[in-house]
This record gives structure tokens, C-alpha cells and sequence, in this order.
């Protein structure tokens, strides 16, 4: 050992002309491309696209496919339609998008506020953190959240039951609502960089009302109680469509919609489909909206750069009351929901009901409305949106045909999407049971 | 150990100075000849006093014993003693003992006296092979190397691997000196930072910078394998080191200006392509559908059943996707003329031309010497309007101030760049377009100039493509409208000072520089398939370092027998990158390519930078010529680790023992030379540069499928959480290797061989390991991991036929290496070197290095496969899916050069076969091609009564496999749904797509003429040397995609992908060589 004393004496000596290391070395090794603290004022935004993003781009692509709203017709998108999607399909979403995405810089956003005092911006994270938790738990199952986000301290963080999930939803969504009603304002409040509500904290209020609703809805099955929670939820909920929370994506190609890019840039899916067929037969005026006949192709309400995303809706708002009102026996006002949430929908299309449809579908009555009927609207009226997946799977309704191709056990429609491959290899807490045939707790 | 250095230390401080008084003269001749030898080394033995010999061979050297013993050292030649001076007569020596190699720090040293392996590649070798890549030149011809072409695209990048890769993510490629002073060899990656790695799946091939440097100028390329050889030069070089020297000034030629002018032309062609289908046409489930339809595949109806039809003759308005006609059944009213297969990659593909120009003017003197060159080398590719060329300058100069004092200087400047190759997944990617294209669709559209607009513009300016417009792009749009175009300047090179303190002390200092930058531009039209809109990326690149060294040396003769040296010294580098990346959306003025024109831009910075310090020592000791023992060590210090860590300390040892010599046998005919050797070093590496803690970034947010959206967007800034968290308390890792050796040579050294048997560890890997996204992240950099080399070279050398005029020489470089990803860091099942989601190549623990990883088939424990036996699953009578898992190798167990040349006057034939067994490739075309019906593959495409080889079989509700391990004999059709399913390579399984890379290639075959100089005697003509070669020449591989020879992502840690790679290429040349 003192033979190694000896040669380090010496290299240092050799080393004279550097007078000392630390000076050599400066701050040669601060990033100068990314800082090491940052604001709400840009978690936010980022995070919103995050879910905007991911949302309609991987996961609505998936829960439409499955529920006949567009076909996958090549490439990949058509061993996606024999329903053979697998753990590495839903990994990009998972990690960069929902999970290593906005729920990450929800978490630090929440951190960050706390320390700033920033409370309003607590609250909006507070809101988004329990729209993502529930995204993800619908999809596949129990999902990871009391140990999540932790970094190096937990880098297995276990997975909640679904039930436990949906008590964190409500928990994240109680304290988002008491935290936005805070009087105290911090220096620097959300603004015209919230890129859903410009800052309004009302509405962030409102859209809060709205998921518990939602929450309370999906476990319906579970709790008929529930029916009647998400009732008493709305009466803080949306007033009108003028409430909806929805990013609207930009003019550019670098800001465009995932829809737009998606079409623009592979093409494998094709929009002629169950549900625009069935629309088509039942003359409805959204059809047009939807599908654009002359170029064969999706409606540029949906295929524009610039189409927006729902996070939640008036229109999903007006069905989930007509749902619950049915579950717990008041028709009436279940069938005028029922039609509200219809009109909402055409109004957002711009779109006006002929004779046919009109005495077809808009005479409705408490007396001839069923549960079906509810269901089915709701599934138009949400084209393309990821919650349909879960009213099919809730209810039973729209009434799909699998297709004949499929790979599946018993050629069925999954109902669920897997765990993501990531999860699998690095998180042994990953329940072993991943097949997309297999159901979520509330899915009874 | 300790009293030895101790010794050592005194001798530098009790140093007395010696003072000369007599002069010797004499001069040394060639025995045989008696022609005077220039450029002897004659010194006094046992001191640095010494002098080498002008032209006319004389020398002059001030002694302080008139009865000194001088001793005569010239490569090639016997080292002779002589008292007194005088006269000499040298020998050939037969045995080539005195080769002297250039070692770590550019130091010169006698082989002999290495205790470790090194291997030497000429100029000469280089330049006839034809390589403009200088790191190609190596293949097949170094025990221990392994050099991997990216494709035959012009200026492609490739990459080197010497002993195997140690690190688990890290740079694995070893270090590129000129002239003692390292150069970058990256392969810059380009596109958005944002994406890293992800852009080499797609987009250009690019260069490994290596390439800059002008193999005419290389004068001679050491191969330093192990660690032991690179401990020296530290970090940089814990994978070996490829230590170049370059050409230089005669200091003892003749008179005047030596003048040496080369050229060559090469013509080059694909040398391999993928088989394809040629019976069935674009269309699905039988039916022929026309490119209006959009129709992706080549599933529809066989071609003699289709005409072309009589609608479009009419010259005025013809049939916009075919001149021939729209096409019919043949059974329709309106068929014409039968339907003729088209060939589109056949006739895509052109016969590139290189040629090649280099002219050196060089002199000197006693005092001084200079070489200056320029050259010139340009490369029209096999895909049309490809190329790639670069210029040299380089400038050497050497003189001696004063007795003491010696200067050197260099600098080397280099313009490179070129028009590339759209290549890989990108929907705009050459191969991916041309291979996809139907048999019943023309590319070209009847044009045979590639730049004619008929080929991929329709009438009212849109694309023409088989999928009238979407999908991917005509491969004629895109050598045409999608121009990727890049410009390297650079400039490296050193200044150096010598000075001789006293007779047995010396110093030495010197700064070297390697500065570039790397303009790029690429565009995609309006109308291509990646970008509709259309895109401009204009990226710099600049990179630049600067190496400083200084170091003293002493020698001592401690005894008659009894020798020593030690080199004390000390290095600073450091280095900068920096990327500047904008990228514009839509053009405006559509084929204006400017960043004006874009309607929306967005623009991204990268830079990096770095330093180390260091200071080294070495100790050499030798005994009676016989044994050699060096020892390094070096301490550095980087500041990419937190404080506390930041520095490590490195040591190594080698001994080299000659017992030949010791027992008596040094004129033995049988075994004249017989050397054992014996080496261990450590060497210690840092991380990369910001890996210590948490950051965010600029959101750029996507999906698998798109483009995605990125911040600032919507008026707003937007930051997200770094993906990867560092780690405060990173601390070096370690490599440890141990090596023995042995040099053997029988026969007056007619045979011979080299044998070397290395293990290295590399422990405490710095590695961004994956870790559950639930975590907030997806990847944690940190200290775990061990990877092994285990291997073996071994070169042979032998000379069946050795006259006065004719010479057979062979010699056989064989490598094996095994290399071990002995554990990750724990809970880690794998971790993700390159690839796709589904596809990838990934470093999986107690598997070799860089396994390919993807979906698989269930087979039962025998390994048959199994197929679904239960009509109540899905896919009965089929292949079961299994899970992702290691699929494929693609380390080779063996890699072998096997090089003859037969000289005879001034013609010499030079033939080197290049062997390489194992190693497999995932032919993710061939599976992507099953797909689509274009793929040979796919000829058996309508078997209602297939029965799948293998077990029959089912998993049960819990993914337990039944099975009672009878044959199948379940029919199930082999049909377009299986190809578009778990058939092809769209499914969800790789494992069939994985094939045996092994080859037997004739690499190079040189035919050298050097006409004799007495037919120049009365002109100003030196010498002339004419050469043919080929390259590539015969290539047998089971593989059955392009050249195996071929790697997507390039100069990448991930080998072993093919997805539409660009093939390779075959090559002839020819070349001249004059000197004045």
C-alpha cells in the first residue's frame, strides 16, 4: 500500500500545472440544456398535452378499434384488429405519455406548489392527478399510486386495488376542490397557459364534479348507490357545453392533433365502420360530421390540426345523468337528459335532425326508454372517446359483433388493455394475470 | 516493487552529467549489396547518446571513450555491436525481431520487449484495399478486431470492436490517434436530441467520423487490444486503441522534393439483395387492386391471369400510373396485352464509381523533414444521385533546432460530405418503398433517367406511388425530392517539443486539437409520406478538444545487463459538442429549400462538455535483452462524477520474457524465437456528463406513430420531468484483464505463430437502466453490472515458398471471443441497447452481449414447437404465441482472415478470404416483406392442407403448457391471413425471422505490378506501381436478406438488426502509383 502512496505522491506532482481540480473543472458539468428547477407555469401546460396527447393518439386509437368505431385495416393496426394486442403496445403510452408523463409532473407540480404556496396550481394538479389515476385503472385494472412517483425511494411501487384507486380518485378530487375554493392567491396564479381553462378555477371546479360523477358511475355495479352519489355530483357539475374541459390542439404540424397525424402520417385505419353505418341507417345528421363521404375519410371535426380533445363533457355529463337517473327508477328525468345530451351533440357538430331522426330518435319517452337506448347515444355522441370502453364494458351496450378473425380465447372483444412491457420486466408488484380478456374489479 | 522505484527516484536526482571527447565516424552498408544504408539508428550502448546515418549512409557520433561500443539498430536488419566505430556491415535479419511498434503515447518501442498483444497494419494495406473508411481497411486483417459496416451506401458508418464490448451501455468502440493525439470517431446522431438513439432507426446514414482521415496518409495502423496496451491513455481508451502514425518526410532519402502521385477508380455494385415473389400482384385475397386503391400488399390475383387494357395506348391521356394500361382480368373485354412482371429494384440500382487522388510532395535532411498531401476522393453510389466525397490537405514537418531542441508539427484539414440514403423504418426510407413496391407497379414509369420526373410526379404534381400517393414514398421521390445533404469541415493536428535535458533525461510537450463542424440539410417535399406538409432539418454539429501532454523521461544503464527507464507525465483534455437542430414545417413556396419558407419552426440545443486531467508514470526494466517488465500507472480525475468520486487511480503491469534467449537457443534453426507474455492491468472509466441528478426538459410529446406535438406550442412554454434520474454518488467502474501470450517462430522464422488468451471483467457499470415508469421515471443511472471478455487470438504466420524471386506468405488471423453480460443491476431482467418496441437488441444477464430480444412461438421442452390443439383458442392448428424473450445471437463464435501472397519480382498477388461463423440476424425485411406478399418466402401462399411441424398442444387457463408431445397432424392453411398474422413480420413473434449470419467472403483480392525502376532510369519517374482488386468479390452466407455485412443503426452498440437496411456492395478497382 505505501508502493501506491508512493506513485499517487508522484502523478500529483505530475500534476503541478493544475493548481487545483475543482478550479480545472469550473462548472464544466452543469447541463446547459436542461435546468434542474422549473415552474407550475410550465408543468401545466406540458402535462395537459401529455394526457390530450396520449389519450386520443394510443389509447383511443386501441378502445375504438375494440368498439367497432373505426377498423384497423393495415400494417400493424390490422394485427391489432384479430385483437392481438400485446404488453409492447401499450408502453410508449404508459411511460412516456400517462405515467412517466403528466402524472410524474403532476406529482412534482403538487410538490412544487406546495413549497411556493401556490395553492390554485395544487388544486388543478390535484384534479388532472385523479382524470389520469382513473384513465389508467378503467384500462387495466389495479394500477400503481400510493407508492408511485417516488424516484429513487420506491423504484417498485406497488399496485393499488382498483377499489383503493377509486378511493385516492376521490380523495385527490375533494382536496382539488377544497384547494381551488382556497381564498389565498400566490404571486403568480394559473393563467392563459392552462391550455383547458385559461386559469378559470370555477371551471377547474366544475370539471371536478364532473370525474366524481364519472367515478361514482363506473362503480355503479359495484355500489347501486353510486347512481345516486354521481346525481348529487352534478349539481356542482358543468352548465353547459361552454364548460367543457377541452385542449384544443394547434394550426402547425408540430402542434397538430394526434388524430390528424395519425391519418396524415400512417393511414392504416379506415372510419367506415358500426357505428357510422348504423348512423347512416338511422339518418342521423352527426354522420356527416363523422365521416366524410366524398373523401372517404374521417370528418375534419376530428381530422383537423387543430380538433379538439374532451377530457370531459357536457354531453358526457347529460348521458352520465341520464344513466343514473334510469339506474335509480326516475324516467323522466332520465329520457330528457337523454335528449339534452343528444342535442348537445349536434350542436357541437353544428348539425340539425331531419323528420327521420327527429321522430325516430328525438320523440323519445320515459315509458319506451331503455338502458340500451341511453347507452347507444352515449356511444355516438362520444365517437372516438375513450369512455365508451367503459360504458360497453359497464353495461353491455352498444351490442358489438367480435370480429370473426379473431385471436382471442373464444374470439371475444377484449376488456381490458395489458400492462405495459416496462412494467412487467422492472416492477415485480405487476399482478401476473395480464391477459386482455381478463376484467377490471368494477367490470362485473 | 517499492525498493525498485525507490532506485528509480534516486537515479533522477543523483544524475551526474557526461561529457563527450572523441569523435567515431564510419559508415554503414547492406551486406548483402554493400549498398549504404540511410537511416540507421547508431548509439552508445547503455546511453540515449546517438545519431543516425545521412544518405550516403555515414555517421558521426562525439563519444567519451574512443573504445565506446556503438550498436547499429535498422528495421529490417540485424542490431549490430561494434567497439570503436567504423565500418558496418548490417544483415537481414531473417527473424524480424527488431520490429519496432509504436505504443501508447505514440512512443516507439521494440516488440520484443512488449509484454502484451499488439498487431500492426501497413499503409499499403490500407490504401490497396480499396477502403475509403479507414476503420474497413482493418477487417480480417487483426486478430482480435471486428469491424461492421453499416451498408454500402456512400460515406456509411461503421463500426469497430475490439476483444468485445465491456460496457453495458456505453461507448464500446476504442480510440481512434493520429500521431498521438486522439480524434472523435462519433457517429453523430442526427434529428430532434429529444428522440437520442431513435433517429438511427430511421432518417440518413451518416458517418463515423473516422472517416475523414485519408488512408494515403496513414503510414501505419497499431492495434493496442487490451486495456493493458491503452492504460496510458486512460478512460478514452478502455477499449483498446487504434494507434495511427502517419506518413512523414524522409529525413535520409534522397535529394530534393520525393514527389508520389496515387490514383484509382473503383466501380461498385449491390452485391446481394432479399428474394422476392415475382407471380403475384398488388391486391389482397386473390384480386388485383390498382394503386388508386391505396392497397399496401402484394396478395391479389397471379399475374398471368392480368392484361394491361386497351383503354390507354391513347398517347394524348394515358393511364397516369402506367404507360402500358390499367390493369385488367385477362378475361376482360378491354385486355390488351398480357401483364409483364416489373423488376423495380433490379433496375433501381446503378453501378457506383469512386475514384480516388492523392498527391504527396515530401523531403528533408539530416535537420528537418516535410510532407505535405492533398487528396481527393469522390463516390457515386449504387442508389442514383447518392455520393459521398471527401478532400484532404495534410501538412507534417519535423526539425531539429539544436542538438537538444526538436519540434514537430502537424495538421491535417478535411472537407467531407455527401448526398445520403433515406434508409430504415422511415415511410420515406429507400429500401422500405422500393422492396414493398408490387411487381405489377413500375417505379420508374418507363423513364431510365433516374432524375425524370415521370417516374414519381403525377400530371397534377402529386406522388406517384404503387399506393397512389400515401403510405411510403416512390424511391424515386425520394432520391429526388427528399435531398439529405451534409458538410464536414475539420481540422486536427499538433504541435510538439523535444527536449534533451541532459544525455539521460528528456522532455516532452505537446497540444493536439481536433476541431470539426457538420452542417446538414435535409428536406422532405410536400407530399412525402413522413411529412406531408413538408420538412426541413437543418442541424450543426460542431465538436472540438484539445489534448495537452508533458512528460519527462529518464534512462538508465544500471548494469551491463541490467537497463531502465521512466516516463513521468501528465495530460489534460477536454472537449465540447454542441448540436444546434431546427426543424421547419410545411414549405410555402413548395421546393424552396430554406428555413425561411417554413410555415411553422421549432429548434432544439444539445451541448455537452467535459474534461479530465491525469498524470501517468511508466517504468520499463530489462534484463540482458531478455526480460522485459513495464509498469504503468494513472491517476485521472473527470468531471462528469460528483465530487469524491470523480478521480481513479490505474495500474498495470507487463512482463515479457524472450526464453529462447535465456536457454541458449537464440541461432537455433528449429526455434530461434520463443517468448512468453504476461500482462494485468485496471483501468477505471467515468460516466457521461450530466448523469448526477434530476432534471427537466423541454416536453416533446408523441406516440410509436406520429410525429407528436412539441413545447413551445399554443403560445406556452412547456417542461416535463427528465425521463432519467441520475445519481449524486456515481464512482467509476473498473475493468480488469488479465492476458498471456506467447510468440513462437520455427524454421528461421518460416513459420510462426502468435497466441494470445485474454479475460477482462468490467464490474461497477455505469449503466441508464430501466426502471418502472410508476416510478416517475423510465430510466436511473447507476453503479451495477459486471460484463466478460473471455477470448483468444491467435495470428499465424508461415512462408511455404521463399526464393530470391518469389515469396508465398500466409498468415491466418483467427479471433474468438466470449462476451458475457455476466449480471445487471438487480431487479433488472434486461436492458435495451437499440431496436423497436417489439423487435430490439437488449443485454440480457448470464447471456452473451447485445442478444436480439422479441416475440416468440411456445415450444414444449424439447424445444418442438408447439401448435394449438384446442379448437377453442384461438388459432387452431398454428404456432401458440409465447412471450418476448432472447431469440437470437449476434456474437459470432469465430472470426477468422485468411490472407495469401504469392509475390514474384515486383507482381504480387494478394487474396484475403474473411471467415465468420455465427452470429445471427434478425431479418426483420424478410418478415415485414411476408406481410406484405413480396417475399420469397411468401411463394407458398395458398396450402389449405399445411400442417406446421411440431408438438401438438395448449396452454391452459393459468399459461401452463398441455401437451403429450405427439406430432401435429392438424391442418391448418398456410395463406395470406398466416402471413398477415404471426407469419409475417407484423405479428407479434420475431423468432422465425431470425437467421444464421455466418459468411465466407473473398474480402480482397489484390494484383500489385511495381515495374522495375531501371525502365525509368533516364527519366524523372521513380517508380510505378499499377494494381487491380476486387472487393467482396464472392460472398456465401445462409443468411437470407441483404449482405450480412450490414447494421441499421450504424456505428451502435445494437448489431444485428436488418429492417429494409441498404445492401452492400461488390467492388472492382484499379489503381496507380507514381513516384518522382
Amino acid at each position: 500500500m505505501r508502493t501506491l502512496k508512493y506513485i499517487h505522491f508522484a502523478l500529483l506532482v505530475g500534476l503541478l500545472g493544475l493548481t487545483s481540480c475543482s478550479k480545472y473543472f469550473g462548472d464544466v458539468n452543469t447541463d446547459p440544456n436542461r435546468p434542474t428547477d422549473v415552474t407550475p407555469t410550465v408543468l401545466l401546460p406540458s402535462a395537459e398535452v401529455f394526457y390530450a396527447y396520449g389519450m386520443q393518439g394510443d389509447v383511443t386509437r386501441f378502445t375504438s378499434l375494440l368498439m367497432n368505431q373505426v377498423y384497423g385495416a393495415d400494417r400493424q393496426f390490422a394485427t391489432y384488429q384479430v385483437y392481438s394486442i400485446t404488453e409492447t403496445d401499450t408502453d410508449n403510452w404508459w411511460k412516456l405519455n400517462h405515467y412517466g408523463g403528466a402524472m410524474m409532473d403532476l406529482k412534482n407540480m403538487i410538490d412544487y406548489a406546495k413549497t411556493g404556496k401556490q395553492i390554485h396550481y395544487m388544486g388543478i394538479a390535484k384534479v388532472l392527478m385523479a382524470y389520469g389515476l382513473m384513465c389508467a385503472t378503467d384500462l387495466m385494472g389495479d394500477v400503481p399510486y400510493s407508492e408511485a412517483f417516488q424516484g429513487l425511494d420506491e423504484l417498485q411501487p406497488k399496485y393499488d386495488t382498483q377499489s383503493q384507486v377509486y378511493d385516492s380518485i376521490h380523495s385527490l378530487l375533494n382536496q382539488g376542490i377544497s384547494n381551488l375554493a382556497d381564498p389565498t392567491s400566490a404571486v403568480v396564479e394559473p393563467g392563459s397557459e392552462d391550455l383547458v381553462y385559461g386559469g378559470d378555477l370555477g371551471q377547474w371546479t366544475k370539471l371536478a364534479h364532473v370525474l366524481k360523477a364519472r367515478a361514482y358511475l363506473h362503480l355503479g355495479k359495484r355500489n347501486p348507490a353510486n347512481y345516486g352519489l354521481a346525481l348529487t355530483e352534478l349539481a356542482g357539475g358543468f352548465s353547459s357545453a361552454g364548460d367543457d374541459a377541452r385542449l384544443i390542439f394547434g394550426e402547425t404540424e408540430t402542434s397538430a392533433a394526434p388524430w390528424y397525424q395519425y391519418n396524415d402520417q400512417r393511414g392504416d385505419i379506415v372510419f367506415e365502420s358500426f357505428v357510422t353505418d348504423t348512423m347512416l341507417a338511422l339518418s342521423d345528421p352527426r354522420y356527416y360530421a363523422f365521416y366524410d363521404t366524398s373523401a372517404g375519410w374521417l370528418g375534419s371535426y376530428f381530422n383537423s390540426t387543430s380538433s379538439p380533445y374532451f377530457f370531459a363533457s357536457y354531453v358526457e355529463q347529460m348521458f352520465i345523468i341520464a344513466e343514473a337517473s334510469f339506474e335509480t327508477g326516475d324516467a323522466n328525468t332520465a329520457v330528457t337528459a337523454y335528449l339534452d345530451g343528444i342535442q348537445a351533440s349536434m350542436a357541437r357538430y353544428g348539425v340539425v335532425a331531419d323528420s327521420t331522426f327527429t321522430a325516430d330518435i328525438l320523440s323519445e319517452t320515459s315509458a319506451s326508454l331503455t338502458l340500451e337506448k341511453i347507452m347507444f347515444q352515449k356511444y355516438v355522441a362520444l365517437y372516438l372517446d375513450p369512455e365508451i370502453f367503459n360504458d360497453w364494458r359497464r353495461t353491455g351496450f352498444p351490442r358489438l359483433t367480435p370480429n370473426p378473425d379473431a385471436l382471442t380465447p373464444g374470439g371475444v372483444i377484449p376488456t381490458r388493455l395489458p400492462y405495459p412491457q416496462s412494467e412487467r420486466l422492472f416492477n415485480p408488484n405487476m399482478p401476473a394475470n395480464n391477459s386482455i380478456t381478463s376484467k377490471v374489479w368494477w367490470d362485473i | 516493487m517499492r525498493r525498485l522505484l525507490a532506485t528509480v527516484c534516486l537515479l533522477l536526482l543523483t544524475a551526474t552529467f557526461m561529457y563527450a571527447q572523441e569523435v567515431l565516424r564510419g559508415a554503414v552498408k547492406e551486406d548483402l549489396t554493400g549498398d549504404p544504408i540511410p537511416g540507421v539508428t547508431v548509439f552508445e550502448k547503455g546511453s540515449s547518446n546517438g545519431t543516425i546515418t545521412d544518405a550516403e549512409g555515414r555517421y558521426e557520433l562525439k563519444v567519451k571513450n574512443g573504445q565506446a561500443i556503438l550498436v547499429f539498430r535498422y528495421v529490417g536488419f540485424s542490431t549490430t555491436e561494434q567497439a570503436g566505430g567504423g565500418d558496418v556491415s548490417l544483415k537481414e535479419d531473417v527473424l524480424m525481431m527488431d520490429e519496432v511498434v509504436v505504443t501508447a503515447l505514440g512512443i516507439k518501442s521494440d516488440k520484443k520487449a512488449l509484454g502484451y498483444s499488439v498487431q500492426r497494419v501497413g499503409g499499403d494495406a490500407l490504401t490497396s484495399s480499396g477502403e475509403s473508411n479507414m476503420v474497413n481497411g482493418l477487417n480480417a486483417k487483426v486478430a482480435g478486431v471486428q469491424v461492421i459496416s453499416s451498408s454500402g451506401s456512400p460515406g456509411a458508418a461503421s463500426f469497430i470492436r475490439i476483444r468485445g464490448s465491456s460496457s453495458l451501455t456505453g461507448n464500446n468502440q476504442p480510440l481512434i490517434v493520429v500521431d498521438g493525439v486522439p480524434i472523435d470517431n462519433s457517429q453523430n446522431t442526427g434529428g430532434n436530441p429529444d428522440d437520442g438513439d431513435n433517429a438511427l432507426l430511421e432518417g440518413v446514414s451518416q458517418s463515423n467520423r473516422g472517416a475523414d482521415i485519408n488512408p494515403n496518409d496513414i503510414a501505419e495502423m497499431t492495434v493496442l487490444k487490451g486495456p493493458a496496451a491503452a492504460a496510458l491513455y486512460g478512460i478514452q481508451a478502455a477499449n483498446g486503441a487504434i494507434l495511427i502514425t502517419t506518413k512523414k518526410g524522409s529525413t535520409t532519402g534522397k535529394k530534393g522534393v520525393a514527389v508520389s502521385y496515387n490514383t484509382s477508380m473503383a466501380w461498385d455494385q449491390v452485391n446481394r439483395l432479399p428474394k422476392m415473389q415475382d407471380q403475384w400482384s398488388q391486391g389482397r385475397f386473390g384480386l388485383y387492386r390498382a394503386p388508386e386503391s391505396g392497397q399496401s400488399r402484394s396478395w391479389g390475383a397471379m399475374i398471368d391471369t392480368l392484361s394491361w387494357d386497351n383503354n390507354s395506348p391513347d398517347p394524348t391521356n394515358p393511364y397516369q400510373f402506367d404507360n402500358h394500361g390499367a390493369i385488367v382480368p385477362s378475361s376482360d373485354p378491354s385486355a390488351r396485352q398480357a401483364v409483364t412482371p416489373y423488376d423495380n429494384v433490379k433496375s433501381f440500382f446503378q453501378t457506383g464509381l469512386t475514384t480516388d487522388n492523392s498527391l504527396a510532395l515530401s523531403g528533408g535532411n539530416a535537420d528537418a523533414s516535410y510532407r505535405f498531401s492533398v487528396g481527393n476522393t469522390h463516390t457515386k453510389g449504387v442508389v442514383p444521385l447518392s455520393d459521398w466525397g471527401r478532400t484532404t490537405a495534410k501538412f507534417a514537418g519535423e526539425a531539429k533546432l539544436s542538438n537538444r531542441l526538436k519540434t514537430a508539427a502537424s495538421v491535417g484539414y478535411t472537407n467531407s460530405g455527401g448526398s445520403r440514403v433515406q434508409q430504415g423504418s422511415n415511410t420515406s426510407g429507400l429500401m422500405l418503398g422500393l422492396l414493398r413496391t408490387p411487381i405489377t407497379f413500375d417505379n420508374s414509369n418507363g423513364a431510365t433517367d433516374p432524375k425524370d420526373q415521370a417516374a414519381y410526379l403525377l400530371a397534377d404534381g402529386t406522388q406517384r406511388s404503387y399506393r397512389g400517393g400515401g403510405g411510403y414514398d416512390n424511391p424515386y421521390w425520394t432520391i429526388n425530392q427528399n435531398p439529405a445533404k451534409d458538410q464536414v469541415n475539420r481540422i486536427y493536428g499538433f504541435t510538439s517539443v523535444t527536449y534533451d535535458i541532459t544525455k539521460w533525461l528528456s522532455a516532452f510537450g505537446r497540444v493536439g486539437t481536433d476541431a470539426y463542424s457538420d452542417n446538414r440539410q435535409q428536406a422532405l417535399a410536400q407530399g412525402s409520406a413522413t411529412a406531408p406538409a413538408g420538412r426541413l432539418y437543418l442541424e450543426k454539429h460542431n465538436y472540438r478538444h484539445l489534448s495537452s501532454d508533458l512528460w519527462v523521461t529518464a534512462q538508465h544503464q544500471f548494469s551491463e545487463k541490467f537497463q531502465g527507464s521512466l516516463l513521468l507525465g501528465a495530460n489534460a483534455f477536454s472537449k465540447h459538442y454542441d448540436k444546434l437542430y431546427t426543424q421547419g414545417d410545411g414549405f410555402a413556396i413548395p421546393g424552396f429549400n430554406h428555413i425561411s419558407n417554413m410555415q411553422s419552426t421549432l429548434s432544439r440545443n444539445y451541448s455537452e462538455n467535459k474534461k479530465t486531467a491525469a498524470g501517468f508514470l511508466e517504468a520499463k526494466m530489462s534484463y540482458d535483452d531478455w526480460v522485459f517488465l513495464d509498469i504503468t500507472a494513472r491517476k485521472e480525475w473527470s468531471s462528469t462524477l460528483g465530487k469524491g468520486n470523480n478521480s481513479f487511480f490505474y495500474p498495470s503491469a507487463n512482463l515479457g520474457i524472450v526464453w529462447t534467449d535465456a536457454v541458449g537457443l537464440k541461432d537455433n534453426k528449429i526455434l530461434p524465437y520463443g517468448k512468453v507474455r504476461l500482462s494485468y492491468a485496471s483501468v477505471g472509466g467515468d460516466a457521461l456528463p450530466y448523469s448526477l441528478g434530476k432534471y427537466y426538459q423541454q416536453s416533446t410529446i408523441g406516440d410509436g406513430w406520429t410525429n407528436g406535438v412539441t413545447f413551445p406550442m399554443l403560445g406556452t412554454a412547456g417542461f416535463t420531468t427528465s425521463d432519467v434520474l441520475g445519481s449524486p454518488n456515481l464512482k467509476p467502474y473498473r475493468n480488469n484483464t488479465i492476458e498471456i501470450g506467447t510468440d513462437m517462430r520455427f524454421l528461421k522464422n518460416r513459420i510462426g505463430f502468435d497466441f494470445t488468451y485474454y479475460r477482462s471483467k468490467s464490474v461497477d457499470q455505469i449503466s441508464s437502466v430501466p426502471v418502472a415508469s410508476s416510478s416517475g421515471y423510465t430510466n436511473l443511472i447507476l453503479n451495477a453490472g459486471e460484463v466478460s471478455n473471455t477470448g483468444i487470438e491467435l495470428t499465424l504466420n508461415a512462408a511455404p515458398i521463399k526464393t530470391k524471386n518469389f515469396h508465398w506468405d500466409i498468415q491466418v488471423n483467427f479471433t474468438r471471443n466470449k462476451n458475457i453480460v455476466v449480471s445487471l443491476p438487480p431487479g433488472i431482467e434486461s436492458l435495451f441497447l437499440g431496436g423497436f418496441e417489439g423487435t430490439s437488441i437488449r443485454n440480457v444477464a448470464g447471456q452473451p452481449y447485445g442478444q436480439i430480444y422479441g416475440g416468440t412461438f411456445v415450444h414444449d421442452a424439447n424445444g418442438n414447437l408447439v401448435i394449438q390443439d384446442d379448437p377453442n383458442q384461438g388459432g387452431y392448428g398454428y404456432p401458440i404465441e409465447g412471450k418476448e424473450e432472447v431469440i437470437g445471437n449476434p456474437q459470432p463464435k469465430f472470426l477468422c482472415g485468411f490472407q495469401n501472397t504469392l509475390s514474384w519480382k515486383g507482381l504480387s498477388l494478394n487474396i484475403l478470404w474473411d471467415f465468420r461463423y455465427g452470429g445471427q440476424i434478425w431479418n426483420g425485411t424478410q418478415g415485414a416483406l411476408a406481410f406484405f406478399g413480396k417475399s420469397s418466402i411468401t411463394d407458398q401462399r395458398d396450402d389449405p392442407d399445411h400442417v406446421f411441424t411440431g408438438v401438438g398442444g395448449h396452454l391452459d387457463a393459468d399459461g401452463n403448457l398441455v401437451s403429450t408431445g405427439a406430432t401435429n397432424d392438424i391442418k391448418a392453411p398456410l395463406n395470406q391471413k398466416w402471413f398477415e398474422g404471426n407469419g409475417g413480420g407484423f405479428g407479434n413473434v420475431a423468432e422465425h425471422f431470425i437467421q444464421d449470419a455466418s459468411w465466407a467472403r473473398l474480402r480482397e483480392v489484390t494484383l500489385n505490378y511495381t515495374i522495375p525502376t531501371k525502365v525509368f532510369e533516364k527519366t524523372p519517374i521513380g517508380g510505378v506501381n499499377v494494381g487491380l482488386s476486387g472487393r467482396n468479390l464472392f460472398l456465401y452466407t445462409p443468411y437470407e436478406g441483404v449482405d450480412p455485412e450490414t447494421n441499421l443503426m450504424g456505428s451502435v452498440n445494437a448489431q444485428g438488426l436488418d429492417y429494409f437496411n441498404m445492401p452492400n456492395t461488390r467492388s472492382f478497382s484499379a489503381r496507380v502509383g507514381i513516384t518522382f
